[in-house]
Protein backbone atom coordinates (compact mmCIF):
# COMPACT_ATOMS: atom_id res chain seq x y z
CA UNK A 1 0.00 0.00 0.00
CA UNK A 2 1.79 3.28 -0.97
CA UNK A 3 -0.26 6.50 -0.54
CA UNK A 4 1.95 8.60 -2.24
CA UNK A 5 0.86 7.22 -5.46
CA UNK A 6 2.42 9.66 -8.26
CA UNK A 7 -1.28 10.49 -10.18
CA UNK A 8 0.83 13.08 -12.55
CA UNK A 9 2.56 10.07 -14.24
CA UNK A 10 -0.62 8.03 -14.52
CA UNK A 11 -2.58 10.86 -16.20
CA UNK A 12 -0.15 11.39 -18.66
CA UNK A 13 -0.44 7.86 -19.53
CA UNK A 14 -2.83 7.97 -22.19
CA UNK A 15 -5.12 5.09 -22.97
CA UNK A 16 -5.38 4.19 -26.79
CA UNK A 17 -8.32 2.08 -28.17
CA UNK A 18 -5.71 -0.64 -28.36
CA UNK A 19 -4.87 -0.62 -24.86
CA UNK A 20 -8.69 -0.11 -23.98
CA UNK A 21 -8.73 -4.07 -25.47
CA UNK A 22 -5.58 -5.21 -23.93
CA UNK A 23 -7.12 -4.26 -19.77
CA UNK A 24 -6.63 -7.35 -18.34
CA UNK A 25 -8.65 -9.07 -15.89
CA UNK A 26 -8.34 -7.33 -11.95
CA UNK A 27 -11.43 -9.34 -10.17
CA UNK A 28 -11.87 -13.01 -11.97
CA UNK A 29 -15.57 -14.08 -9.98
CA UNK A 30 -15.05 -17.80 -10.68
CA UNK A 31 -18.13 -20.07 -10.27
CA UNK A 32 -19.35 -18.37 -7.22
CA UNK A 33 -21.95 -19.26 -4.75
CA UNK A 34 -23.44 -18.00 -1.45
CA UNK A 35 -25.34 -19.42 1.35
CA UNK A 36 -27.42 -17.24 4.19
CA UNK A 37 -27.98 -20.24 6.80
CA UNK A 38 -28.40 -22.93 4.75
CA UNK A 39 -30.40 -21.01 2.02
CA UNK A 40 -28.73 -20.58 -1.31
CA UNK A 41 -28.63 -16.73 -2.06
CA UNK A 42 -26.08 -16.50 -5.38
CA UNK A 43 -25.26 -19.48 -7.59
CA UNK A 44 -21.94 -20.34 -9.73
CA UNK A 45 -21.72 -16.52 -10.48
CA UNK A 46 -18.41 -16.57 -13.03
CA UNK A 47 -17.30 -13.14 -14.72
CA UNK A 48 -14.22 -11.32 -15.29
CA UNK A 49 -14.08 -7.42 -14.17
CA UNK A 50 -11.56 -5.58 -16.09
CA UNK A 51 -9.18 -3.51 -14.76
CA UNK A 52 -9.74 0.75 -14.55
CA UNK A 53 -13.03 0.50 -16.23
CA UNK A 54 -16.73 0.77 -14.41
CA UNK A 55 -18.66 -2.17 -13.89
CA UNK A 56 -22.61 -1.97 -13.16
CA UNK A 57 -24.03 -4.80 -11.40
CA UNK A 58 -27.82 -4.52 -12.30
CA UNK A 59 -31.02 -6.35 -11.10
CA UNK A 60 -34.41 -6.15 -9.01
CA UNK A 61 -34.33 -5.96 -5.51
CA UNK A 62 -33.50 -8.22 -3.41
CA UNK A 63 -31.44 -10.36 -6.20
CA UNK A 64 -28.18 -10.43 -3.91
CA UNK A 65 -26.41 -7.62 -5.81
CA UNK A 66 -25.16 -6.32 -2.52
CA UNK A 67 -24.56 -9.57 -0.90
CA UNK A 68 -22.21 -10.41 -3.84
CA UNK A 69 -20.31 -6.58 -3.55
CA UNK A 70 -20.21 -7.34 0.20
CA UNK A 71 -18.11 -10.94 -0.40
CA UNK A 72 -15.92 -8.88 -2.49
CA UNK A 73 -14.64 -7.26 0.23
CA UNK A 74 -15.70 -10.15 2.50
CA UNK A 75 -17.81 -8.41 4.94
CA UNK A 76 -19.67 -11.46 5.18
CA UNK A 77 -16.86 -12.83 7.73
CA UNK A 78 -18.19 -11.67 10.78
CA UNK A 79 -21.58 -13.13 10.15
CA UNK A 80 -21.84 -16.56 11.49
CA UNK A 81 -24.41 -17.89 9.09
CA UNK A 82 -22.39 -16.81 5.99
CA UNK A 83 -20.67 -19.21 3.66
CA UNK A 84 -19.52 -18.94 -0.04
CA UNK A 85 -18.25 -21.40 -2.55
CA UNK A 86 -16.03 -20.97 -5.78
CA UNK A 87 -13.40 -18.57 -5.92
CA UNK A 88 -12.51 -14.18 -6.38
CA UNK A 89 -9.22 -13.83 -7.87
CA UNK A 90 -7.84 -10.43 -7.12
CA UNK A 91 -4.43 -10.81 -9.64
CA UNK A 92 -4.23 -14.20 -8.85
CA UNK A 93 -5.09 -14.25 -5.66
CA UNK A 94 -8.42 -15.98 -4.10
CA UNK A 95 -9.31 -13.59 -1.94
CA UNK A 96 -12.10 -15.96 -0.41
CA UNK A 97 -9.12 -18.31 0.82
CA UNK A 98 -8.77 -18.61 4.47
CA UNK A 99 -4.74 -17.73 4.24
CA UNK A 100 -5.32 -13.79 3.08
CA UNK A 101 -5.75 -11.40 5.25
CA UNK A 102 -9.01 -9.82 5.60
CA UNK A 103 -7.72 -6.22 7.00
CA UNK A 104 -4.97 -5.97 3.88
CA UNK A 105 -7.64 -7.07 1.51
CA UNK A 106 -9.84 -4.52 2.67
CA UNK A 107 -6.54 -1.80 2.16
CA UNK A 108 -6.46 -3.00 -1.35
CA UNK A 109 -10.54 -3.40 -2.00
CA UNK A 110 -12.34 0.12 -0.77
CA UNK A 111 -16.06 0.20 -0.19
CA UNK A 112 -19.03 3.05 -0.59
CA UNK A 113 -22.18 2.34 1.06
CA UNK A 114 -26.12 2.91 -0.09
CA UNK A 115 -26.26 5.63 2.71
CA UNK A 116 -23.91 7.85 3.39
CA UNK A 117 -21.98 7.22 6.35
CA UNK A 118 -19.56 9.05 7.60
CA UNK A 119 -17.84 8.77 11.07
CA UNK A 120 -19.16 11.13 13.68
CA UNK A 121 -16.28 13.27 13.79
CA UNK A 122 -14.63 15.90 11.65
CA UNK A 123 -14.29 15.85 7.87
CA UNK A 124 -10.17 15.30 8.65
CA UNK A 125 -11.22 12.44 11.13
CA UNK A 126 -13.33 10.66 8.58
CA UNK A 127 -10.58 11.01 5.71
CA UNK A 128 -7.31 9.86 7.60
CA UNK A 129 -8.98 6.97 10.05
CA UNK A 130 -8.12 4.47 7.29
CA UNK A 131 -4.13 5.76 7.05
CA UNK A 132 -4.06 5.77 11.40
CA UNK A 133 -5.37 2.29 11.38
CA UNK A 134 -2.51 1.11 9.63
CA UNK A 135 -0.14 3.00 11.87
CA UNK A 136 0.39 6.59 9.64
CA UNK A 137 0.87 8.77 12.41
CA UNK A 138 3.30 11.65 10.73
CA UNK A 139 0.78 14.53 10.85
CA UNK A 140 2.44 16.13 7.43
CA UNK A 141 1.85 12.81 5.80
CA UNK A 142 -1.78 12.42 7.07
CA UNK A 143 -2.80 16.27 5.84
CA UNK A 144 -1.30 15.35 2.75
CA UNK A 145 -3.24 11.98 2.37
CA UNK A 146 -6.19 14.20 3.66
CA UNK A 147 -6.08 16.90 0.89
CA UNK A 148 -5.24 14.38 -2.33
CA UNK A 149 -8.00 12.47 -1.39
CA UNK A 150 -10.38 15.19 -1.03
CA UNK A 151 -8.79 16.76 -4.12
CA UNK A 152 -10.03 13.37 -5.90
CA UNK A 153 -13.33 13.44 -5.20
CA UNK A 154 -13.69 17.53 -6.36
CA UNK A 155 -14.41 18.27 -2.29
CA UNK A 156 -11.20 19.99 -1.06
CA UNK A 157 -12.50 23.12 -2.34
CA UNK A 158 -15.61 22.96 -0.75
CA UNK A 159 -14.36 22.00 2.71
CA UNK A 160 -10.42 23.16 2.88
CA UNK A 161 -11.73 25.60 5.54
CA UNK A 162 -13.87 23.59 7.50
CA UNK A 163 -11.68 20.28 7.56
CA UNK A 164 -11.87 20.30 11.85
CA UNK A 165 -15.78 20.73 11.47
CA UNK A 166 -18.15 17.59 11.62
CA UNK A 167 -18.58 15.67 8.86
CA UNK A 168 -22.33 15.08 9.57
CA UNK A 169 -22.51 18.99 8.88
CA UNK A 170 -22.04 18.69 5.22
CA UNK A 171 -24.94 17.76 2.56
CA UNK A 172 -25.99 14.26 1.76
CA UNK A 173 -24.08 14.56 -1.62
CA UNK A 174 -20.84 15.70 0.01
CA UNK A 175 -20.97 13.48 2.97
CA UNK A 176 -21.37 10.52 0.07
CA UNK A 177 -17.83 12.26 -1.82
CA UNK A 178 -16.50 12.38 1.69
CA UNK A 179 -17.02 8.41 2.05
CA UNK A 180 -15.41 7.88 -1.55
CA UNK A 181 -11.98 10.05 -0.94
CA UNK A 182 -12.23 8.02 2.76
CA UNK A 183 -12.24 5.27 0.84
CA UNK A 184 -9.66 6.43 -1.72
CA UNK A 185 -7.51 7.12 1.07
CA UNK A 186 -5.92 4.16 1.97
CA UNK A 187 -5.01 4.06 -2.18
CA UNK A 188 -7.11 0.86 -3.28
CA UNK A 189 -7.11 -0.87 -6.13
CA UNK A 190 -10.76 -1.86 -6.47
CA UNK A 191 -13.79 0.58 -5.43
CA UNK A 192 -16.79 -1.14 -4.72
CA UNK A 193 -19.83 0.88 -4.50
CA UNK A 194 -23.03 0.06 -3.36
CA UNK A 195 -26.47 2.50 -4.86
CA UNK A 196 -23.97 5.47 -4.09
CA UNK A 197 -26.59 7.74 -5.20
CA UNK A 198 -30.12 6.00 -3.91
CA UNK A 199 -30.00 8.74 -1.33
CA UNK A 200 -29.20 11.21 -3.27
CA UNK A 201 -30.61 14.55 -5.38
CA UNK A 202 -30.42 14.45 -9.41
CA UNK A 203 -27.32 17.59 -8.86
CA UNK A 204 -25.39 14.98 -6.39
CA UNK A 205 -25.84 12.03 -8.02
CA UNK A 206 -24.59 13.96 -11.31
CA UNK A 207 -21.58 14.70 -9.32
CA UNK A 208 -21.03 11.39 -8.62
CA UNK A 209 -21.32 9.70 -11.62
CA UNK A 210 -18.99 12.28 -12.82
CA UNK A 211 -16.54 11.59 -10.92
CA UNK A 212 -16.65 8.13 -10.94
CA UNK A 213 -15.70 8.17 -14.32
CA UNK A 214 -12.60 9.96 -13.62
CA UNK A 215 -11.88 7.46 -10.68
CA UNK A 216 -11.49 4.84 -13.34
CA UNK A 217 -8.27 6.01 -14.80
CA UNK A 218 -7.03 4.83 -11.36
CA UNK A 219 -8.94 2.50 -9.96
CA UNK A 220 -11.15 -0.62 -11.24
CA UNK A 221 -15.09 0.64 -10.08
CA UNK A 222 -17.95 -2.49 -9.36
CA UNK A 223 -21.09 -0.03 -8.80
CA UNK A 224 -24.52 -2.06 -7.70
CA UNK A 225 -27.19 0.73 -9.33
CA UNK A 226 -31.10 0.16 -9.74
CA UNK A 227 -31.37 3.35 -11.70
CA UNK A 228 -30.62 2.02 -16.00
CA UNK A 229 -29.94 5.91 -16.97
CA UNK A 230 -27.02 5.73 -14.35
CA UNK A 231 -25.93 2.18 -15.49
CA UNK A 232 -26.10 3.23 -19.15
CA UNK A 233 -24.40 6.58 -18.34
CA UNK A 234 -21.39 5.31 -16.38
CA UNK A 235 -20.85 1.59 -16.75
CA UNK A 236 -18.49 -0.04 -19.50
CA UNK A 237 -19.69 -3.61 -18.79
CA UNK A 238 -22.91 -4.77 -16.81
CA UNK A 239 -23.63 -7.45 -15.03
CA UNK A 240 -27.62 -8.00 -14.94
CA UNK A 241 -28.71 -10.44 -12.01
CA UNK A 242 -31.78 -11.86 -11.79
CA UNK A 243 -33.76 -14.85 -9.28
CA UNK A 244 -36.15 -16.47 -10.80
CA UNK A 245 -38.61 -18.45 -8.89
CA UNK A 246 -36.42 -20.40 -6.49
CA UNK A 247 -35.44 -16.78 -5.12
CA UNK A 248 -31.88 -18.26 -6.52
CA UNK A 249 -30.04 -15.65 -8.34
CA UNK A 250 -28.22 -15.92 -10.87
CA UNK A 251 -26.17 -14.14 -13.59
CA UNK A 252 -28.12 -13.63 -16.38
CA UNK A 253 -25.74 -11.86 -19.05
CA UNK A 254 -22.48 -10.15 -18.57
CA UNK A 255 -21.45 -8.09 -21.52
CA UNK A 256 -19.87 -4.44 -22.74
CA UNK A 257 -22.59 -1.75 -21.78
CA UNK A 258 -22.66 -0.63 -25.74
CA UNK A 259 -24.13 -4.44 -26.28
CA UNK A 260 -26.36 -5.02 -23.40
CA UNK A 261 -28.05 -1.23 -23.83
CA UNK A 262 -28.17 -1.87 -27.57
CA UNK A 263 -28.75 -5.58 -27.69
CA UNK A 264 -28.98 -7.59 -25.38
CA UNK A 265 -29.12 -11.37 -25.81
CA UNK A 266 -30.99 -12.82 -23.06
CA UNK A 267 -34.70 -11.66 -23.83
CA UNK A 268 -35.04 -10.84 -19.53
CA UNK A 269 -32.18 -9.00 -19.49
CA UNK A 270 -34.23 -7.03 -22.50
CA UNK A 271 -37.51 -7.17 -20.24
CA UNK A 272 -35.76 -5.92 -17.24
CA UNK A 273 -34.01 -3.06 -18.82
CA UNK A 274 -36.85 -2.09 -21.00
CA UNK A 275 -38.71 -1.46 -17.14
CA UNK A 276 -40.75 -4.70 -17.52
CA UNK A 277 -39.83 -7.08 -14.96
CA UNK A 278 -38.62 -6.79 -11.62
CA UNK B 1 -72.97 1.65 4.06
CA UNK B 2 -70.80 2.48 6.09
CA UNK B 3 -68.08 3.66 3.54
CA UNK B 4 -70.70 6.35 2.82
CA UNK B 5 -70.79 7.26 6.09
CA UNK B 6 -67.53 7.54 6.43
CA UNK B 7 -67.47 10.11 3.81
CA UNK B 8 -69.90 12.98 4.74
CA UNK B 9 -69.10 15.41 5.75
CA UNK B 10 -71.26 16.34 8.62
CA UNK B 11 -70.03 12.78 10.46
CA UNK B 12 -66.75 13.64 9.17
CA UNK B 13 -66.69 17.03 11.15
CA UNK B 14 -68.25 15.33 14.26
CA UNK B 15 -65.71 12.49 14.21
CA UNK B 16 -62.64 15.07 13.91
CA UNK B 17 -63.51 16.98 16.94
CA UNK B 18 -63.92 14.04 19.13
CA UNK B 19 -60.57 13.07 18.26
CA UNK B 20 -59.34 16.79 18.90
CA UNK B 21 -61.27 16.08 22.27
CA UNK B 22 -59.30 13.19 22.74
CA UNK B 23 -56.36 14.22 22.53
CA UNK B 24 -56.75 17.15 24.60
CA UNK B 25 -57.82 15.13 27.15
CA UNK B 26 -55.04 13.02 27.16
CA UNK B 27 -52.26 15.60 27.61
CA UNK B 28 -54.09 16.59 30.27
CA UNK B 29 -53.66 13.44 31.52
CA UNK B 30 -49.67 13.55 30.47
CA UNK B 31 -48.99 17.18 31.74
CA UNK B 32 -51.03 15.98 35.69
CA UNK B 33 -48.71 12.70 35.59
CA UNK B 34 -45.29 14.84 34.99
CA UNK B 35 -46.20 17.06 37.82
CA UNK B 36 -47.27 14.93 40.29
CA UNK B 37 -43.69 13.77 40.31
CA UNK B 38 -42.77 17.41 40.29
CA UNK B 39 -44.89 18.09 43.13
CA UNK B 40 -44.23 15.06 44.90
CA UNK B 41 -40.58 15.76 45.08
CA UNK B 42 -40.88 19.41 45.49
CA UNK B 43 -42.70 18.60 49.11
CA UNK B 44 -40.28 15.90 50.01
CA UNK B 45 -37.73 18.72 49.71
CA UNK B 46 -39.52 21.51 51.69
CA UNK B 47 -39.82 18.99 54.38
CA UNK B 48 -36.40 17.89 54.44
CA UNK B 49 -35.28 21.58 54.72
CA UNK B 50 -37.89 22.48 57.16
CA UNK B 51 -36.67 20.03 59.19
CA UNK B 52 -33.07 19.87 58.10
CA UNK B 53 -31.40 22.88 57.27
CA UNK B 54 -31.12 24.51 60.54
CA UNK B 55 -28.50 21.49 61.04
CA UNK B 56 -26.72 22.01 58.68
CA UNK B 57 -23.57 23.60 59.32
CA UNK B 58 -19.49 23.46 59.01
CA UNK B 59 -19.41 20.99 62.17
CA UNK B 60 -21.96 19.17 60.75
CA UNK B 61 -20.07 18.44 57.95
CA UNK B 62 -17.05 18.26 59.25
CA UNK B 63 -18.28 16.51 62.91
CA UNK B 64 -17.93 12.19 63.71
CA UNK B 65 -21.25 10.73 64.74
CA UNK B 66 -22.21 11.32 68.58
CA UNK B 67 -24.55 10.31 71.22
CA UNK B 68 -25.51 14.07 71.46
CA UNK B 69 -26.85 15.18 68.62
CA UNK B 70 -25.73 18.96 68.34
CA UNK B 71 -22.82 17.28 68.30
CA UNK B 72 -22.65 14.92 65.66
CA UNK B 73 -21.32 15.21 62.18
CA UNK B 74 -21.04 12.77 59.03
CA UNK B 75 -17.04 13.39 57.90
CA UNK B 76 -16.77 9.84 58.12
CA UNK B 77 -19.95 9.07 56.24
CA UNK B 78 -19.16 11.03 54.15
CA UNK B 79 -15.59 10.02 53.40
CA UNK B 80 -16.99 6.49 53.44
CA UNK B 81 -19.51 7.10 50.54
CA UNK B 82 -16.57 8.66 48.47
CA UNK B 83 -14.21 6.00 48.94
CA UNK B 84 -16.87 3.28 48.27
CA UNK B 85 -18.56 5.27 45.06
CA UNK B 86 -14.47 6.05 43.84
CA UNK B 87 -13.73 1.94 44.68
CA UNK B 88 -16.68 0.88 42.98
CA UNK B 89 -15.90 2.88 39.29
CA UNK B 90 -13.08 1.40 39.52
CA UNK B 91 -13.61 -2.19 39.98
CA UNK B 92 -17.06 -2.18 37.64
CA UNK B 93 -16.97 -0.01 34.82
CA UNK B 94 -14.19 -1.78 32.72
CA UNK B 95 -15.53 -5.08 33.59
CA UNK B 96 -19.03 -3.94 32.80
CA UNK B 97 -17.88 -2.34 30.08
CA UNK B 98 -15.87 -4.93 28.69
CA UNK B 99 -18.44 -7.60 29.33
CA UNK B 100 -21.25 -5.32 27.28
CA UNK B 101 -18.17 -4.92 23.96
CA UNK B 102 -18.24 -8.90 24.10
CA UNK B 103 -21.46 -10.01 24.29
CA UNK B 104 -22.50 -7.01 21.50
CA UNK B 105 -20.00 -7.27 19.72
CA UNK B 106 -17.30 -10.30 19.76
CA UNK B 107 -19.68 -13.30 20.93
CA UNK B 108 -21.14 -14.59 18.05
CA UNK B 109 -25.00 -15.21 19.07
CA UNK B 110 -24.88 -18.90 20.40
CA UNK B 111 -25.76 -20.95 22.99
CA UNK B 112 -23.02 -19.39 25.61
CA UNK B 113 -23.73 -15.68 24.73
CA UNK B 114 -27.55 -16.07 24.80
CA UNK B 115 -27.10 -17.97 28.55
CA UNK B 116 -24.64 -15.37 29.67
CA UNK B 117 -27.15 -12.79 28.61
CA UNK B 118 -30.39 -14.25 30.20
CA UNK B 119 -28.30 -14.37 33.38
CA UNK B 120 -27.19 -10.70 33.36
CA UNK B 121 -30.92 -9.93 33.31
CA UNK B 122 -31.71 -11.95 35.62
CA UNK B 123 -28.90 -10.30 38.12
CA UNK B 124 -30.15 -7.09 37.37
CA UNK B 125 -33.28 -7.90 39.24
CA UNK B 126 -31.74 -9.57 41.92
CA UNK B 127 -32.93 -7.77 45.59
CA UNK B 128 -30.18 -5.65 47.06
CA UNK B 129 -29.93 -7.64 50.01
CA UNK B 130 -28.75 -10.50 48.35
CA UNK B 131 -25.90 -8.60 47.01
CA UNK B 132 -25.45 -8.51 50.50
CA UNK B 133 -25.35 -11.56 51.48
CA UNK B 134 -23.17 -12.66 48.96
CA UNK B 135 -20.51 -9.90 49.73
CA UNK B 136 -20.86 -10.83 53.35
CA UNK B 137 -19.96 -14.82 52.55
CA UNK B 138 -17.74 -14.31 49.51
CA UNK B 139 -16.00 -10.98 50.64
CA UNK B 140 -16.08 -10.73 54.53
CA UNK B 141 -15.57 -13.97 55.04
CA UNK B 142 -13.83 -16.12 52.32
CA UNK B 143 -11.38 -13.47 50.94
CA UNK B 144 -10.78 -12.75 54.76
CA UNK B 145 -11.50 -8.76 53.68
CA UNK B 146 -13.02 -7.70 56.92
CA UNK B 147 -15.98 -5.08 57.08
CA UNK B 148 -13.86 -3.11 55.19
CA UNK B 149 -14.31 -0.83 52.40
CA UNK B 150 -12.63 -2.73 49.99
CA UNK B 151 -15.48 -5.62 50.54
CA UNK B 152 -18.26 -2.78 50.56
CA UNK B 153 -16.78 -1.53 46.97
CA UNK B 154 -16.75 -5.06 45.92
CA UNK B 155 -20.14 -6.02 46.84
CA UNK B 156 -21.45 -2.67 45.12
CA UNK B 157 -20.07 -3.65 42.17
CA UNK B 158 -21.67 -6.58 41.70
CA UNK B 159 -24.73 -5.28 42.44
CA UNK B 160 -24.24 -2.53 39.50
CA UNK B 161 -22.33 -4.54 36.83
CA UNK B 162 -25.77 -6.07 35.22
CA UNK B 163 -27.20 -2.38 35.38
CA UNK B 164 -23.67 -1.20 33.45
CA UNK B 165 -23.44 -3.87 31.60
CA UNK B 166 -27.21 -3.57 30.02
CA UNK B 167 -27.54 0.25 29.37
CA UNK B 168 -23.55 -0.27 27.86
CA UNK B 169 -25.17 -3.00 25.43
CA UNK B 170 -28.51 -1.05 24.69
CA UNK B 171 -25.84 2.25 23.75
CA UNK B 172 -23.93 -0.43 21.57
CA UNK B 173 -27.13 -1.35 19.66
CA UNK B 174 -28.04 1.86 18.91
CA UNK B 175 -24.97 2.41 16.85
CA UNK B 176 -25.72 1.99 13.63
CA UNK B 177 -24.54 -0.70 11.65
CA UNK B 178 -23.21 1.13 8.96
CA UNK B 179 -20.55 2.72 11.32
CA UNK B 180 -19.49 -0.50 11.81
CA UNK B 181 -19.25 -1.93 8.46
CA UNK B 182 -17.67 1.67 7.18
CA UNK B 183 -14.75 1.11 9.75
CA UNK B 184 -14.75 -2.63 8.86
CA UNK B 185 -14.47 -1.80 4.56
CA UNK B 186 -11.19 0.90 5.51
CA UNK B 187 -9.27 -2.65 6.80
CA UNK B 188 -10.44 -1.61 10.76
CA UNK B 189 -9.79 -5.10 13.05
CA UNK B 190 -12.76 -5.59 15.57
CA UNK B 191 -10.87 -3.80 18.12
CA UNK B 192 -10.26 -1.10 16.23
CA UNK B 193 -13.87 -0.83 14.87
CA UNK B 194 -14.75 -1.17 18.36
CA UNK B 195 -12.34 1.34 19.88
CA UNK B 196 -12.46 4.00 16.76
CA UNK B 197 -16.21 3.62 15.21
CA UNK B 198 -18.27 2.11 17.88
CA UNK B 199 -17.11 3.51 21.37
CA UNK B 200 -17.15 7.44 20.66
CA UNK B 201 -20.39 6.46 19.07
CA UNK B 202 -21.73 5.17 22.24
CA UNK B 203 -19.79 6.76 24.48
CA UNK B 204 -22.68 9.42 25.91
CA UNK B 205 -25.13 6.97 26.55
CA UNK B 206 -22.42 4.63 28.13
CA UNK B 207 -22.14 7.47 30.35
CA UNK B 208 -25.18 8.11 31.31
CA UNK B 209 -25.51 4.35 31.93
CA UNK B 210 -22.21 4.24 34.50
CA UNK B 211 -23.38 7.00 36.04
CA UNK B 212 -27.14 6.05 36.74
CA UNK B 213 -25.85 2.63 38.32
CA UNK B 214 -23.27 4.73 40.66
CA UNK B 215 -25.80 6.75 41.91
CA UNK B 216 -27.91 3.70 42.91
CA UNK B 217 -24.49 2.16 43.75
CA UNK B 218 -24.32 5.63 46.49
CA UNK B 219 -27.65 5.53 47.33
CA UNK B 220 -28.03 1.97 48.64
CA UNK B 221 -28.30 0.85 52.21
CA UNK B 222 -29.50 -3.10 52.57
CA UNK B 223 -26.60 -4.71 51.11
CA UNK B 224 -23.78 -2.47 53.60
CA UNK B 225 -25.71 -3.37 56.35
CA UNK B 226 -25.54 -6.88 55.40
CA UNK B 227 -21.92 -7.09 55.45
CA UNK B 228 -21.90 -5.21 58.58
CA UNK B 229 -21.20 -1.67 57.80
CA UNK B 230 -20.87 -0.20 60.73
CA UNK B 231 -23.31 2.76 62.14
CA UNK B 232 -20.95 4.27 64.50
CA UNK B 233 -17.65 5.16 63.08
CA UNK B 234 -16.14 7.96 65.19
CA UNK B 235 -12.89 8.56 62.75
CA UNK B 236 -12.58 9.25 59.02
CA UNK B 237 -11.30 5.80 57.02
CA UNK B 238 -7.84 5.91 56.10
CA UNK B 239 -7.20 3.41 53.56
CA UNK B 240 -9.92 0.85 51.90
CA UNK B 241 -9.02 -1.52 54.21
CA UNK B 242 -10.77 0.56 57.24
CA UNK B 243 -13.66 -0.58 58.19
CA UNK B 244 -16.36 2.04 57.10
CA UNK B 245 -20.10 3.57 57.05
CA UNK B 246 -21.77 5.85 54.11
CA UNK B 247 -23.77 8.22 54.26
CA UNK B 248 -27.20 5.79 53.88
CA UNK B 249 -26.41 3.65 56.96
CA UNK B 250 -25.88 7.02 58.64
CA UNK B 251 -29.28 8.20 57.65
CA UNK B 252 -31.15 4.78 58.35
CA UNK B 253 -29.23 4.99 61.93
CA UNK B 254 -30.40 7.89 62.61
CA UNK B 255 -33.64 7.75 61.80
CA UNK B 256 -34.11 4.37 63.19
CA UNK B 257 -33.74 6.62 67.06
CA UNK B 258 -36.84 7.85 68.74
CA UNK B 259 -35.15 11.05 69.23
CA UNK B 260 -36.42 14.06 66.99
CA UNK B 261 -33.24 15.91 66.78
CA UNK B 262 -32.09 12.49 65.49
CA UNK B 263 -34.83 12.71 62.74
CA UNK B 264 -33.67 16.05 61.85
CA UNK B 265 -30.07 15.40 61.70
CA UNK B 266 -30.86 12.41 59.24
CA UNK B 267 -32.99 14.64 57.29
CA UNK B 268 -29.86 16.87 57.28
CA UNK B 269 -28.02 14.15 56.20
CA UNK B 270 -30.35 13.53 53.09
CA UNK B 271 -29.85 17.36 51.90
CA UNK B 272 -26.18 16.35 51.72
CA UNK B 273 -26.80 12.92 50.06
CA UNK B 274 -29.25 14.93 47.61
CA UNK B 275 -26.68 17.14 46.49
CA UNK B 276 -24.27 14.22 45.72
CA UNK B 277 -26.77 13.14 43.67
CA UNK B 278 -27.90 16.35 42.20
CA UNK B 279 -23.43 17.11 41.59
CA UNK B 280 -23.42 13.73 40.12
CA UNK B 281 -25.90 14.42 37.53
CA UNK B 282 -24.45 17.78 36.65
CA UNK B 283 -21.37 15.67 35.79
CA UNK B 284 -23.18 13.42 33.75
CA UNK B 285 -24.34 16.22 31.48
CA UNK B 286 -21.09 18.24 31.51
CA UNK B 287 -19.86 15.36 30.41
CA UNK B 288 -22.07 14.23 27.65
CA UNK B 289 -22.58 17.87 26.51
CA UNK B 290 -18.53 18.05 26.32
CA UNK B 291 -18.21 14.09 24.40
CA UNK B 292 -21.46 15.13 22.08
CA UNK B 293 -19.58 18.76 21.38
CA UNK B 294 -16.22 15.84 20.48
CA UNK B 295 -17.98 13.30 18.90
CA UNK B 296 -20.75 15.01 16.56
Amino acid sequence: MSFRLNLSTNNQEKKTKNEELSKKDKLIVSQFSFYYANKKILENISLSIKENSITSIIGPSGCGKTTFLKAINRLHDENIFARSEGAIFLDEENILSKKVDVNLLRTKIGMVFQKPNPFPGTIYHNVTFGPKLFGVKNKEELDWICESSLRKVALWNEVKNKLKTPASALSGGQQQRLCIARAIAMEPEVILMDEPCSALDPISTLKIEDLMIELKEHYTLVVVTHNMQQASRISDYVAFFYAGEDQIARLVEYDKASKIFVNPSNPLTEKYIAGRLG
Amino acid sequence: MEARDLLDPEKLKLKVKRRRKIDKIFSLFALFASLLGLLLLFAFFISLIVKGASWLSLSFLLGTPSRFPEKAGILPALVGSFWLIILTAIFSIPLGIGAAIFLEEYSKKNFIARFIQINISNLAGVPSVVYGILGLAVFVRFLALGRSIIAGSLTMSLLVLPIIIIATQEALKMVPKTIREASFSLGASQWQTVRYAVLPVAFPSILTGIILALARAIGETAPLIAIGALSYVAYVPRSPADPFTVLPVQIYTWVSRPQKEFQDLAAAAIIVLLLLFILLNALVVFLRYQSRKRVR
